[in-house]
């Protein structure tokens, strides 16, 4: 009987087939303990496509660059190759530690990766200064495409006094 | 403590919510976790304490928390933890975990569960489809608990999770159907598939994967970040609505070509809730699941839905083995079982 890819010592009792968009399917062997460790078994009302999905990416990985994967450590002990193994990372500093592997994560699972939901009360003003910043931005592209370069001078003063205001503010913080 | 639980059956078997003859229940829940401490894998006792302390004293006296019941888990014995999962008030992994908590409301709506995969799990359980209400009922214990406490926030990629599969909203919405009508049509497969390419993920509630005995399936949002937690719950109501749509139809069909061999299927089903001797879990939940559609189709009249829910409910083992008071094995379970069912529709 086939092992299991994951930790390579026990029978592999569970076969996954991963096809997405009618694209080339890959095959995933586990047993149960390691299907388990990666959320995949189905015993409790979490279980989803979005789990799965995770569970893909971080099984990926552990074929590929696994000790790359452990040289950076979050300041909690957390390593990459620690999420892929476990699919959960240790601390809300691991999301700056590893941006940017997540980023291509966050990608895959949900497609539009920038927060479009509710924001907690005390990060309403910086939220929306962020989502002011990127409206300029957005706005400033946008003329630069039409050759409205009087505008587009306009919208980078704005963005450029928009930065003022913030170092001011993390300098004030320090 | 299990005792004022059981007392009451919880709001929503009531079956009293919108559209209930197919959409059985609605779960909105939101994972947050305390800024100030790691995720739960990586915390220690000492700080998964004090996560549970300071969300505790967040919750006290509250409009939205107070009078809600405190679990400790670890302290609570085994069959009430059963009991608790098979209320779908706690989950398999916070009942494992090291130092996991539940605050629950007496009537079973809204329940936060505390250091599980994330600090908080906030979640409001209705009957019938209600994404609306389930939303805000835990919206409102979300403002509660952020006015005391910072959430692990980033502005690009919102609450932040335990598995960046929460990240964002960190909002899993889901709804419980019954869909007899299109398993018996041989149409689920397509059902599904369109439902998967609409971004929902659809499982069979009670089975293995996309197995249903019984024919229930849950659906649920997959992606948490990029949307607002309206859109979310916009896309969700709108599949749900297509297919109560097909359900309905699928039932009418049926009942017009196949009206005999229909009703023989739910009397048959009926006749034998009230009549056998053992029943095992499977077996009652697929004639439970026939009866039901029986019920809504107005084939067995005299069968209350709250009864039938109520049933579905006391039958499970844990359940079974805190009214018999004792120890029961597999076998005597099923007996038992098949005793309560048949007492419950003929007494």
């Amino acid at each position: 009987m086939t092992k299991c890819e994951r930790c390579q010592k026990n029978p592999a009792s569970i076969q996954i087939v991963k096809q997405i968009d009618g694209g080339e399917p890959t095959k995933h062997a586990l047993c149960e303990e390691c299907a388990r460790e990666l959320g995949l078994k189905p015993d409790g009302s979490e279980f989803s496509i979005g789990n799965l999905l995770a569970a893909f990416a971080n099984l990926e990985l552990a074929g590929e660059d696994r000790e790359e994967a452990d040289e950076v450590t979050c300041s909690c002990g957390h390593t990459y190759g620690q999420f892929g193994a476990t699919g959960r990372l240790g601390c809300a500093r691991c999301y700056i530690t590893f941006r940017d592997r997540l980023e291509g994560l966050l990608r895959k699972v949900h497609g539009h990766p920038r927060h479009e939901g509710k924001t907690p009360v005390r990060s309403r003003p910086e939220v929306a200064r962020s989502r002011a910043r990127q409206e300029l931005e957005a706005r400033l592209e946008n003329a630069v495409r039409r050759e409205a370069y009087e505008e587009a001078a306009r919208l980078r003063d704005q963005l450029r006094e928009l930065a003022k205001q913030e170092d001011r503010r993390e300098d004030a913080d320090a | 403590m299990i005792e004022k639980l059981i007392r009451g059956t919880g709001e929503w078997l009531a079956a009293s919510g919108p559209e209930s003859d197919i959409v059985l229940t609605t779960r909105v829940r939101l994972a947050r976790n305390l800024a100030a401490f790691p995720f739960t894998s990586r915390a220690t006792l000492d700080q998964m304490e004090a996560v549970r302390e300071q969300v505790l004293a967040a919750a006290k006296d509250t409009r939205a928390l107070g009078g809600a019941i405190f679990f400790d888990l670890p302290l609570v014995p085994d069959l009430e933890k059963q009991i608790l999962i098979e209320r779908h008030l706690v989950s398999h992994n916070l009942v494992a975990a090291p130092a996991g908590g539940a605050l629950i409301k007496p009537d079973e709506v809204l329940s936060v569960m505390i250091n599980e995969e994330d600090h908080l799990r906030i979640t409001a359980f209705t009957s019938g489809l209600q994404l609306r209400q389930a939303w805000e009922a835990v919206n409102e214990v979300d403002d509660l608990l952020d006015a005391r406490l910072p959430f692990a926030f980033d502005p690009e990629w919102g609450y932040l999770t335990a598995c960046p599969t929460n990240t964002g909203t960190g909002m899993r919405a889901s709804v419980l159907v019954h869909l007899p009508g299109l398993v018996l049509a041989k149409r689920m497969n397509t059902i599904l598939k369109g439902v998967s390419q609409l971004g929902l993920s659809a499982r069979g509630y009670y089975g293995e994967g996309t197995d249903s005995i019984g024919g229930f399936y849950q659906f649920s949002n997959q992606v948490t970040l990029g949307k607002s937690e309206s859109d979310i719950l916009a896309e969700i109501e709108q599949v749900t609505h297509r297919i109560i749509q097909n359900e309905t139809t699928a039932r009418r069909q049926l009942y017009a070509e196949d009206k005999a061999r229909l009703e023989d299927q739910v009397w048959r089903a009926y006749g034998t809730l009230k009549s056998a001797r053992v029943l095992s879990a499977e077996e009652a939940m697929d004639i439970l699941s026939d009866v039901r559609l029986g019920i809504n189709m107005g084939i067995v009249p005299e069968v209350d839905m709250h009864v039938l829910n109520e049933i579905f409910l006391n039958a499970q083992p844990a359940h079974l083995q805190y009214y018999g008071g004792q120890d029961y094995t597999p076998e005597q379970q099923d007996f038992l079982r098949a005793k309560y069912i048949r007492e419950r529709l003929t007494g």
